[in-house]
């Protein structure tokens, strides 16, 4: 249930609706079982509900502009200052909306969360060959947007 | 390679890349940690479990009410619409088809009427709703 919370809170960045995600893709499980192959795994046909009705949910429903829901703030190690942060922070929110929601959703959970590829594809039902190449997209976007943040790295 | 190039990974073919610490830290930043510890799970299982419960429980038959509503005004539109046209083929046909019988040939038979025009009359009557062909009995 923890990984389909947080697949759903990674679709819908906000916890409420995450759980209701969840409830719903169980109940949907449920009412669909007749439709699964048993001779194939369980957790990535319960993680494609809870992605079908992520996106339906996020159609739907008017973006909640909350701050995100944290259990502890943990700014890892950072060159830059408050002002600096700001401003990346700005651009960043900008450059994940160039992003598709899959790229946006594989890089959290690459980058943020620290899933492997492997973990990645099983859970949304892809090659890990396919999601390192949507990774890399994705960070490639990503670090343009905030090259000059990255300068020193480039 | 420069190091950049190795965090951003080498796409579908190269090997698992490392994890970004300086994007990942920026982007959590935005998107926040999975807030696991805000989540009552024991709350969410049972909600689901309650649901999973009532769904079991709720007869097949409980999916018709929801065409209740639609379906009463249809079956009465229906209803009326059925009667009226059996009525209108019952009229019709009963115009159309005047039967004549054998008291009826009598009656006319005493009010003046030939006997033989009524004959023929009645035999025609006859005629038009026997099939002859089908031989008639002795």
């Amino acid at each position: 249930m923890r990984q389909a919370f947080q697949l759903a809170y990674r679709v819908v960045g906000h916890r409420e609706d995450a759980e209701d995600m969840v409830q719903e893709a169980f109940l949907a499980a449920y009412q669909y079982l007749d439709s699964y192959d048993a001779t194939r795994p369980f957790g990535p046909w319960l993680m494609r509900i809870v992605l079908n009705r992520g996106s339906n949910l996020r159609r739907s429903r008017a973006r909640r502009e909350t701050e995100p829901e944290t259990d502890a703030v943990s700014p890892a190690p950072s060159a830059l200052d408050e002002s600096e942060r700001t401003e990346a922070r700005e651009q960043l929110i900008r450059a994940m909306d160039l992003l598709s929601e899959r790229q946006r959703m594989i890089v959290t959970l690459f980058d943020v969360d620290g899933l492997t590829s492997t973990e990645i594809g099983e859970m949304i039902d892809l090659s890990p060959g396919t999601v390192r190449w949507h990774l890399h997209e994705a960070r490639r976007t990503l670090r343009g947007a905030l090259s000059r943040f990255f300068k020193g790295e480039a | 390679m420069s190091d950049s190039r190795s965090v951003i990974g080498t796409g579908a073919f190269g090997p698992e890349p490392q994890h970004d610490e300086k994007l990942g830290a920026l982007m959590r930043d935005v998107v926040g940690d999975t807030p696991y510890a805000a989540v009552r799970w024991s709350a969410l299982a049972g909600r689901i479990g309650e649901r999973v419960a009532a769904q079991m429980a709720t007869p097949w038959w409980s999916y018709a009410t929801r065409w209740e509503r639609r379906a009463i005004p249809v079956a009465l539109i229906a209803g009326l619409s059925a009667a009226v046209a059996l009525w209108l083929t019952s009229v019709s046909t009963t115009a159309a088809q005047p039967m004549t019988t054998a008291s009826g040939v009598t009656t006319e038979v005493l009010s003046g009427i030939p006997a033989e025009d009524a004959a023929s009359q009645f035999a025609r009557s006859v005629t038009n709703t026997v099939d002859l062909a089908a031989g008639v009995p002795e």
